[in-house]
């Protein structure tokens, strides 16, 4: 079961870099990167301040994969 | 809180807790080995590069005194520097540090069968590793 995510996609939309992103979030720009990358699954609280940054449900932005 | 000064002041930090593993690792390092030099020359090279390294090692835990003033007088700059990944980073570390140590403490177990030793060199190699250990960890997991 991993956690992907489609930050990039929302960013192109939204037109934000990473650095606004974390800007947005209250995060460092390579936290942002890892979470971006799959590296790093965030809490609960910072997938929902990422999925707020971009105006969508949490579950628009991150998804479950069996 | 800007993302230009976020990305100096982690840098700073990240520069900081290198050369204060450098330091530690030079300062008790030749602390340790000094005890174990015979030859007069070679242990007042070791002593002066302990010195060295213990300079190293105050300069930069003072500057990270300084350093964590200066994060803490601007509002929101601490908790962004100190954000989930990095605490996570930090605890991953630890217990890298932790199985480390676990580890030479088993290894020194076994030599102590063979051949006894001190107990503060013990104390002082165990001390060395563990502290070594962690800050090269976290600067692995950080990179």
């Amino acid at each position: 079961m991993i956690l992907t995510n489609k930050i990039k996609i929302h960013r192109a939309i939204n037109n934000l870099t990473q650095e606004e992103l974390a800007e947005r979030t209250g995060v460092t720009r390579k936290t942002i990167n890892t979470i971006e990358n799959g590296k790093f699954v965030p809490s609960t609280i910072l997938a929902l301040r990422i999925a707020q940054a971009f105006n969508v449900r949490v579950e628009d932005v991150f998804q479950i994969e069996e | 809180m800007k993302n230009s000064i976020v990305e100096k002041y982690a840098l700073r930090k990240k520069r900081s807790i290198i050369w204060f593993t450098s330091g530690w690792s030079i300062w008790y390092g030749s602390f340790i080995i000094k005890d174990f030099i015979r030859d007069p020359y070679l242990l007042g090279a070791i002593v002066l590069l302990g010195l060295l390294g213990g300079v190293l090692f105050a300069k930069n835990l003072l500057g990270m005194f300084r350093l964590k003033k200066q994060i803490a007088a601007q509002k929101g700059l601490e908790e962004v520097l100190n954000d989930e990944m990095v605490q996570y980073n930090r605890l991953m570390a630890f217990r890298t540090s932790y199985l480390i140590t676990l580890a030479l403490i088993g290894i020194m177990n076994l030599i102590a069968v063979f051949m006894s030793s001190g107990n503060v060199i013990t104390l002082q190699i165990l001390l060395f590793t563990a502290v070594l250990s962690g800050l090269i960890s976290f600067i692995f997991y950080d990179k």
